[in-house]
C-alpha cells in the first residue's frame, strides 16, 4: 500500500501542465444581433465578421447555438469551417428563420465559434479562443420602416435617356423599402445657371428593397439633356424627412457612345479585329476596282488609236 | 511698231503705278497694322474647386475592423474646377480629406487621433483631359484605420453618431474649396488575445498551489470595453474536467483564477465547464495596449490520478455591460 502511495506520488511531482501561447488573437464585428422587429415567417440573414491579425496557420472552427433560438439559426458556413492560412477576415453568415407559428416575443440566443487547432497538443493545457455572437431577437406582427440611403449617384448616360438617379439603400425595417420624394436641381457645367428641377412622388412603378438587406433602385427623372457635364443637387425623402442629400456632377454622352445603336454596330464592337480586317480589305477591294477600271480605260483607247490608223491606211 | 512701243508702255506704266500705289497703301496702313500685332491681357479670376460624390468603401453599409490590426478605407471624390482640371491642386498645399467620427471636437478640422480622427493619403488629380474643357478630376484616399477606432453601430457608446469622410479640394489659389462629405457606420469589434502561459509547477496528490501564480495576460483587440469569459475541459469539450491524466481526470473545479495576484488558493474563484463559461470582469477599456492579468492556481484530489495531464482553457471577449 506505501509503495502504491509513492507511486502516485512520483507520478505527480512530475506532473507538469503548461499552456503555450497556441492562437494570436480573435474578434468578431459586430458581436451583437439585436432585431426589435421581426415578422413571423421571416427569413433574416446578417453576415459577422471574424477576424485574426497573425494568418500565419489555418484555423479550424466549430460552431455551437444554445438559447431560444437554437432551431430557428443556420450557419450558411456550416457546423465547422476553417480559416485559411493568410486570410485575416472571414465573413460568417447567418440566417434566421422566425416560425410562422412563432409567439409574439422576446427570444434570446448565442452563437459560440470555437477554435482550436487541426493537430491536438499532448501533454499540456491549451489555452483556446472563442468569439461569441448574442442575439436579441423581437418578434411583432407591426410593419417596422427604417432604412437609410447610403449612396446617391448619377451614371454616366447617352443623350435621349432619362436621367436616372441610383440610390443605394440599406433597409433594417420587417417590410420593403423605398423613398417617397425625390429633389432635384440639374445645373449646367459651371453649377452656376439652373437647367430644371423637378419632385418625383410617384414611386409605386419602382421596387423597393427587401426587408433586412441591402440593395439598389433606379429612379428615371423625366429630362433629356444634350451631351455635356452636369451638376445635380438630389434630396431623398421620406414623407417629410430628408434621409440624404448630396451634390454630384454627372455625364451625358452622344448616342452610342456607351451601347451601339444596332445589332450590327454592336457585333463591329465586339469584334474589333474583325472590324480592322473589313476595312484593310474593303481599301484593297477599291484599288483593285480602281487599277481594273484604268486598264480598262488604257485599252479601249488604244483600240480606239488603232482604228483610226487603219482608217488613215 | 509706234503702237507696239506705245502698248508696251503703258503697260510698263501701269505695272509701277500698282506697284508704287501697292507700297504707298502699306505704308499708310501701317499704323493699323502695329494696332493689330498689339498685345492684349486680361486676368482670368480664379474659381474655387468644388467637391462632390464623395463615397467611402464605394457606398458600404459600415466599416469592418480587424483585430490588433489596421483596415485600409477608401473615399474617392470628384473635384471640379472652372478654371479647368489643370488648376485642381496646382497650388500648396493639395487636395485633402479627413476621416472622423462625425461629432468629434473639431469636425473635419479634428487633431488626429487613432480613437476618431485620421488624416487620409491622397492620390489625384486622375482624369484630367487637359486643354480646359475639361473641369473635374478624380481623388482617391485612404487612411489606416486602427482596430480600436470608435465604434459607432448600435448598443455602442457613440451609436447616435457616425464617422465622416470629408474632401476639400484646393486649386492654385491654395485657398480651400467647397468641401464634401459621405458617413459611414464604424462596426463593433470584440476581440482578445491571450498571450502569456499557464505552466503548473509539480504538485503532489491533495496538494494545491497555495498563494502561487501562473499568469495569463489577456489584452484588449477591438473597439469595445471587453469582459473576459472563460471555462475549461479536459480533453474533449463540455466533459466537466480541467485536465485529462494518464490515470484519472481532475475535475474542472479545481483549476482556480483571480484577478489579484498572490490570493490564496482557496479564495480564488473555480473555474467551470466551457459549457456554461463564467464572465471575469476585466472591463478592458478600448486602446493601443489595454491588457489585464488574470490569475491561475491549480489544486490535485488527494487520490485518483497520475501520469501526466492535459486540458484547456477557452477564452472568450464578450462586449462589458
Amino acid at each position: 500500500m506505501e509503495t502504491r502511495k509513492l507511486l502516485f506520488f512520483i507520478f505527480l511531482t512530475a506532473l507538469m501542465c503548461s499552456a503555450g501561447s497556441v492562437f494570436a488573437g480573435l474578434g468578431i464585428s459586430p458581436s451583437d444581433w439585436v432585431e426589435k422587429n421581426g415578422l413571423v415567417g421571416q427569413q433574416i440573414e446578417k453576415t459577422f465578421t471574424l477576424s485574426r491579425s497573425d494568418t500565419a496557420e489555418d484555423l479550424y472552427f466549430t460552431s455551437k447555438i444554445t438559447g431560444d433560438l437554437t432551431d430557428w439559426i443556420k450557419i450558411k458556413n456550416g457546423d465547422s469551417f476553417v480559416i485559411k492560412q493568410g486570410q485575416q477576415q472571414f465573413p460568417v453568415n447567418i440566417i434566421l428563420s422566425i416560425p410562422q407559428n412563432a409567439e409574439k416575443k422576446g427570444y434570446k440566443g448565442e452563437i459560440r465559434l470555437n477554435s482550436g487547432s487541426k493537430t491536438e497538443q499532448t501533454g499540456q493545457v491549451g489555452v483556446l479562443l472563442s468569439a461569441l455572437i448574442r442575439i436579441d431577437l423581437t418578434v411583432s406582427d407591426e410593419p417596422f420602416l427604417s432604412y437609410d440611403v447610403l449612396q446617391i449617384e448619377v451614371p454616366k448616360q447617352e443623350e435621349g435617356e432619362f436621367v436616372n438617379v441610383i440610390l443605394k439603400i440599406w433597409n433594417k425595417g420587417n417590410i420593403e423599402a423605398k423613398p417617397t420624394k425625390l429633389i432635384i436641381d440639374i445645373l449646367d457645367k459651371f453649377n452656376t445657371t439652373k437647367i430644371d428641377s423637378q419632385i418625383i412622388t410617384d414611386f409605386s412603378a419602382i421596387t423597393g428593397v427587401s426587408s433586412f438587406s441591402e440593395g439598389q433602385i433606379e429612379v428615371p427623372i423625366p429630362i433629356q439633356l444634350q451631351p455635356e457635364q452636369y451638376w445635380a443637387s438630389i434630396s431623398v425623402y421620406q414623407d417629410e424627412k430628408i434621409l440624404k442629400s448630396d451634390v454630384v456632377t454627372f455625364d451625358i454622352v452622344e448616342a452610342g457612345s456607351l451601347k451601339p445603336i444596332n445589332a450590327v454596330g454592336e457585333a463591329l464592337k465586339n469584334n474589333t479585329y474583325l472590324l480592322i480586317a473589313g476595312i484593310v480589305l474593303s481599301v484593297i477591294l477599291i484599288f483593285v476596282i480602281i487599277i481594273f477600271v484604268v486598264r480598262l480605260f488604257k485599252k479601249r483607247k488604244k483600240d480606239g488609236d488603232t482604228k483610226h490608223i487603219q482608217i488613215h491606211k | 511698231m509706234l503702237s507696239h512701243i506705245f502698248k508696251m508702255s503703258s503697260k510698263i506704266i501701269f505695272c509701277l503705278l500698282f506697284i508704287v500705289s501697292a507700297f504707298g497703301g502699306l505704308f499708310s496702313f501701317a499704323p493699323d497694322a502695329k494696332a493689330i500685332l498689339a498685345t492684349s491681357s486680361v486676368t482670368v479670376t480664379n474659381s474655387l474647386p468644388v467637391a462632390s460624390s464623395t463615397s467611402i468603401d464605394a457606398g458600404a453599409v459600415s466599416v469592418t475592423l480587424t483585430e490588433s490590426a489596421t483596415s485600409t478605407v477608401t473615399a474617392t471624390f470628384t473635384v471640379t474646377d472652372n478654371n479647368g482640371c489643370e488648376d485642381i491642386d496646382s497650388g500648396t498645399p493639395d487636395t485633402v480629406a479627413v476621416f472622423y467620427r462625425t461629432n468629434v471636437a473639431g469636425g473635419a478640422a479634428c487633431t488626429p487621433d487613432a480613437a476618431n480622427c485620421y488624416s487620409m493619403s491622397c492620390t489625384g488629380p486622375t482624369a484630367c483631359t487637359p486643354g480646359g474643357s475639361d473641369l473635374t478630376a478624380t481623388f482617391s484616399c485612404t487612411a489606416s484605420v486602427q482596430f480600436y477606432a470608435d465604434p459607432t453601430d448600435a448598443g455602442s457608446a457613440y451609436d447616435a453618431t457616425t464617422w465622416t469622410a470629408t474632401a476639400t479640394p484646393r486649386d492654385s489659389a491654395g485657398t480651400d474649396g467647397t468641401p464634401n462629405a459621405d458617413t459611414i457606420e464604424m462596426d463593433s469589434l470584440t476581440a482578445l488575445d491571450v498571450t502569456s502561459t499557464i505552466s503548473y509547477s509539480a504538485l503532489a496528490l491533495g496538494a494545491d498551489t497555495a498563494t502561487e501564480d501562473q499568469p495569463t495576460t489577456v489584452t484588449n483587440t477591438g473597439n469595445r470595453t471587453i469582459d473576459t469569459q472563460v471555462g475549461g475541459y479536459g480533453s474533449v469539450s463540455e466533459d466537466t474536467y480541467s485536465m485529462v491524466c494518464t490515470i484519472g481526470n481532475i475535475a474542472v473545479a479545481l483549476e482556480k483564477y483571480s484577478l489579484a495576484a498572490a490570493t490564496a488558493y482557496a479564495s480564488k474563484t473555480a473555474l467551470v465547464t466551457n459549457a456554461t463559461p463564467d464572465t471575469v470582469q476585466t472591463s478592458l477599456a478600448q486602446g493601443a495596449a489595454s491588457t489585464d492579468i488574470i490569475y491561475w492556481g491549480m489544486g490535485l484530489p488527494a487520490t485518483g490520478v497520475g501520469g501526466s495531464c492535459a486540458g484547456k482553457v477557452v477564452f472568450t471577449a464578450t462586449n462589458d455591460s
